[in-house]
Parts: C-alpha cells; sequence; structure tokens
C-alpha cells in the first residue's frame, strides 16, 4: 500500500499557496517522512524541490471570493477551494493524508493514521491555542438549526468504495452547491470544503450522526487569521493573539489561518 | 405477561389531543404491531377513530383537572386502570419512530422507569435548564413523564397513591417541595419528582447509562440560537413515505415528542393511515 500527503495549492494575488504547499511538504518530510504529491494549476517554481509527484490541473473556475486577512489588515480576493472533493480521484497513494497548505505539522501523530483500521478520519472539532476562545455554536454546527461541522483541514482517507462514493457525494454537493446550502439552512453562500464534507458524511451516515468517521489522532489547533505570525526560529513559532497576548509553540501541529503572515515569515525562512 | 401502551387523553379547550393520540397510535403500530394499544380519555370517541385502540377505557373517578385547562392531574390514575401488567405511557404528542421490543427487555428490569434525560433533534443530551428552573432549584429529580414504564405491583401501587395524593393536595405539598420557586398550577412532571423524592427512589426509577429517553422538541432546549417560540417555524421537517421523520435534514429515531399542535397536520395523520 502506497502512503502519502496530497497538498493543493491554487494562488491568487494575495497568497502564494504553491510557496506555502513547498514548506508545508518540507515539514512533512521532517516530521512524518512521507511523499508529498502537489495538485496545482500555478506555474511550478524549481525551488519548490519539496515535493515528489507535481501534478498540474485546470484552474478551478470559481467565482467567489474572500476576505483574506493579516490581523488586521485584509484583503478581498479570489478563493480557489473547489478541487479538494476530487482528492480521490487524483491521489496517486493508495493512503493519503490531504492537508490545507496552512496546516503546519511539527510532529510524527498524523502517522498513527495508517495503523489505522479506519477507511477516512476528520477533525470535528478544532481549539485555538489560546485555550481561552470558546468553541462557539458557529463552529459547532453549519449553521445555527443545522448538522454537526466536521474541518477538512486535514484528513485520512485510504481507497475503499464507501470513500469513493464519498468523494463522488461531495462533488455532487459542491456542484449543486445553491440546492445543499438551502437544504442545510446554511446563510453564505461561498462554498466551504467543510460544509461539504459534513453534508456528505451525515447524508452517506442515513441522515444521522453515527461513529463514522471516526476523529484524527491529531488535535486540530489553529491561529486565527486575525492572530499575527510574528516568527519562527529553531522549530518555534511565535505568534500574537488578536487580544494582544504573546504565544510561543513547538512541536505541535497547528493551522494558521493567517496565510498573508505565514507566507511572510516562510520568505524569512527560506 | 401481557404488555401494551396507554394514551391518555382528556377533554380539554385548546388541542384535539384525540387525533393526536390516533397518529401516536398509528406510528406504534407501524413498528410495534403486534402490541396492545389502550386509549384512557373522557371522549366519546368517534367511531372511525376507535379502530386504532386495542382497548378504549374511562378516566374512572372524580375528575382531578377540573379548575385546569391543561388537563394532566387525571393521569395519576393510569397505573390503577391500566389493562396489562406491563405498561409504557406516552404523551399522545410523540410519534414512535422504530421498533422499540429492545426497550422492554430492557425496562423489565425496572419495577418503575422514567428519563431523567431528553435529547435534541439533534440527537444530543439536553442540558439547558430553561424549563426545569423548579427542578433545578428546588433539587427535585429532573423526570419527564412524556415516556414512563411501570408494571403492576405492591411498590408501585405505594408510588402511584403518593402521586395522587400530591396531585390532590397540589398546593401543600408545593409549600413544601418547591419553596425556591414555586409553580402555580400542578403539572405531572413535578407531582411526580415531588414522589419520587418522597420515597427516596432516584436510583430505582432512572438509568445513568441506557437510551431509553425520546426527543423533547421543546423550542429552547434544542442548542440554537434562534428564540422563535415555535420550533415548528424555524426548522423545516418531514414524514416520508417509510415513516420517516427527518427535522433539519436529520433523520429522527425512537420516541420523537413534537409538543407543537400544528406539527401535526391533516395531511400528515393521512399519511401516517397509509404507512
Amino acid at each position: 500500500m502506497t502512503k502519502g500527503v496530497l497538498l493543493f495549492a491554487h494562488n491568487n494575488s494575495t497568497v502564494d499557496y504553491v510557496k506555502q504547499a513547498n514548506f508545508c511538504a518540507g515539514q512533512i518530510k521532517k516530521h512524518l517522512d512521507l511523499p508529498v504529491c502537489l495538485i496545482t494549476s500555478d506555474k511550478f517554481n524549481e525551488d519548490h524541490n519539496n515535493f515528489n509527484h507535481v501534478i498540474v490541473v485546470e484552474k478551478p473556475s470559481t467565482a467567489q471570493t474572500k476576505r483574506f486577512y493579516n490581523a488586521t489588515q485584509s484583503y478581498e480576493d479570489s478563493w480557489n477551494n473547489t478541487s479538494r472533493p476530487d482528492a480521490y480521484s487524483l491521489t496517486p497513494y493508495d493512503e493519503t493524508i490531504v492537508m490545507d497548505t496552512d496546516y503546519i505539522v511539527a510532529n510524527s501523530n498524523l502517522n498513527k493514521v495508517f495503523k489505522s483500521k479506519e477507511d477516512f478520519l476528520i477533525n470535528y472539532k478544532a481549539q485555538h491555542i489560546d485555550f481561552e476562545s470558546k468553541y462557539t455554536e458557529e463552529m459547532k454546527y453549519v449553521s445555527d438549526t443545522g448538522i454537526e461541522m466536521c474541518w477538512a483541514t486535514v484528513f485520512y482517507f485510504k481507497k475503499t468504495e464507501r470513500t469513493k462514493i464519498l468523494f463522488e457525494l461531495i462533488n455532487h454537493i459542491k456542484n449543486e452547491w445553491e440546492f445543499y446550502r438551502f437544504k442545510y439552512q446554511i446563510e453564505n453562500s461561498i462554498y466551504r470544503n467543510d460544509f461539504a464534507f459534513a453534508i456528505a458524511i451525515h447524508m452517506i451516515n442515513d441522515f444521522a450522526k453515527t461513529n463514522w468517521p471516526k476523529q484524527l489522532p491529531s488535535k486540530l489547533f489553529y491561529t486565527t487569521d486575525k492572530d499575527s505570525v510574528d516568527s519562527y526560529v529553531d522549530s518555534k513559532w511565535n505568534f500574537t493573539f488578536e487580544r494582544g497576548a504573546k504565544c510561543q509553540i513547538k512541536d505541535m501541529n497547528i493551522h494558521i489561518m493567517n496565510k498573508i503572515g505565514l507566507n511572510k515569515i516562510i520568505d524569512q525562512y527560506e | 405477561m401481557n404488555r401494551g401502551f396507554i394514551l391518555f387523553v382528556q377533554k380539554n379547550n385548546t388541542s384535539d389531543y384525540l387525533k393526536q393520540a390516533v397518529a401516536c397510535s398509528l406510528s406504534i403500530k407501524k413498528f410495534m404491531p403486534d402490541d396492545q394499544i389502550c386509549l384512557m380519555t373522557d371522549i366519546d370517541v368517534p367511531e372511525n377513530y376507535k379502530k386504532h385502540f386495542d382497548h378504549i377505557q374511562d378516566i374512572p373517578g372524580l375528575d382531578l383537572a377540573v379548575d385546569s385547562e391543561w388537563k394532566v392531574n387525571n393521569r395519576c390514575k393510569i397505573y390503577r386502570n391500566s389493562p396489562f401488567e406491563q405498561s409504557i405511557v406516552l404523551d399522545v404528542d410523540m410519534l414512535l419512530l422504530e421498533n422499540i421490543e429492545h426497550w422492554w427487555d430492557q425496562l423489565s428490569k425496572y419495577e418503575l422507569y422514567y428519563t431523567d434525560k431528553v435529547k435534541t433533534y439533534r440527537n444530543e443530551w439536553v442540558s439547558d435548564d430553561y424549563y426545569r428552573k423548579v427542578f433545578v432549584e428546588n433539587s427535585l429529580p429532573n423526570v419527564y413523564c412524556g415516556f414512563h414504564y411501570f408494571k403492576k405491583c405492591k411498590n408501585n401501587k405505594v408510588f402511584f397513591d403518593l402521586l395522587t395524593d400530591i396531585v390532590v393536595n397540589y398546593e401543600q405539598y408545593s409549600k413544601r417541595f418547591t419553596k425556591n420557586r414555586t409553580q402555580s398550577w400542578c403539572s405531572m412532571d413535578v407531582a411526580t419528582a415531588i414522589a419520587i423524592k418522597l420515597l427516596g427512589i432516584q436510583h430505582k426509577v432512572f438509568s445513568k447509562h441506557s437510551n431509553l429517553t425520546f426527543t423533547h422538541m421543546k423550542p429552547r432546549i434544542q442548542n440554537y440560537k434562534s428564540e422563535l417560540n415555535l420550533w415548528t417555524e424555524q426548522i423545516d421537517y418531514n414524514l416520508n413515505s417509510q415513516s420517516e421523520l427527518f427535522v433539519g435534514n436529520i433523520k429522527q429515531k425512537g420516541l420523537f415528542h413534537y409538543v407543537e399542535d400544528n406539527f401535526l397536520t391533516d395531511n400528515m395523520l393521512e399519511q401516517l393511515k397509509c404507512i
């Protein structure tokens, strides 16, 4: 069985996702010792040499935009997040971990997924590293009255008949997003993988909560795009939270949502 | 040992409880066709409704709910008048949505069973005490009578005699047991909680682990932020031809206590008849 990590990167004028993916791949190799495959629609820079495979796809035709924050500054830009449901058909591996390029691996916890008998693992909860921010209802459900949320930031799957159906379903939900967001009472019109994954899991489970899929063996810690990314020195990340507190972490996998701030640090690091 | 479901309906001015009892009975018969259903009522049941019940019994004795708008006080008479040795009592504004044969097996280990925890439509345990201040502030057992079980036995005779006494003398019991926050009207939940507390039988009538409970659709305990007074105005729901009920696109299972009268439309009743 082949194993590896899949990263998706589609640049916009605000964030160089390919550069971010290259850094992310470097951390994966260091801590997980796994091959990394990049799926991108952008020009590939030869300096980005942390990838074992690169699959070039067409730029996703999405008109959706979102506001990208770098702490107090923000920029409106295109958001190409629609190719992740193709993970099943694109992956060159039998067992795949998919992660956001702004998810930084800092330990080997995720390697435990390969010892699992599960065919799909994902996180249902996320935890801000300040341990003070409340896990709000907005983060728990896809909408006020809707189903439980899951976080497609990082997930694992092996190729089975069930995961094949799961990804076909996610693709269907993506293609019929207007219908599904109405059906699941989601106010925001922007397509989000977190929501599409949650809906597909709910549907496969006969519209109820079951014990499938189980959680990843690594808790999903995050900082928001309103938090500043200050530095990365000697494997230690330094942040200043929106409310002013400072924090340093080491050896902890983390989703750094401030992509602009992360890329500035990557520039310095490289 | 014979067993069955009991549905209790007393005439009142606001809700068509008889129609609800028919719907409840239809849903029970769909999944538990061999189980008996007894309707206890003071209403003259129309012929076309009679076929939905195996037994129809009058509410015996003096009406304990003369001054009550809610008409639940006479429910304490269910025990004495149940035709079954083992009875499951359900509120009529409930639908059964799956086979619960295994519940009978679990319940048979109890003489008397009540639930002290209920679920939201998202299958989460209810933690909000919005409707339960009287219980919380007076340290009363958090009992829900919407679904309960009893066997005919000596201990239960004592229990239901006490419950009847509490209902008849509610004001006096209320003064003593709900000092911190008082509910002026007699609800069966509060009266039952007082009876359980008085006899000290919490450890016998509740289960810490079992799933023998129901989905309770009172709107303020559903873990959503909306403060609309009716959940039926907030969440989409539908019953399909396989008798599967979806609320907010979530498939409901077990016992569903819909609470709001407008949930049960004539169309839904007709649909239940066809299933």
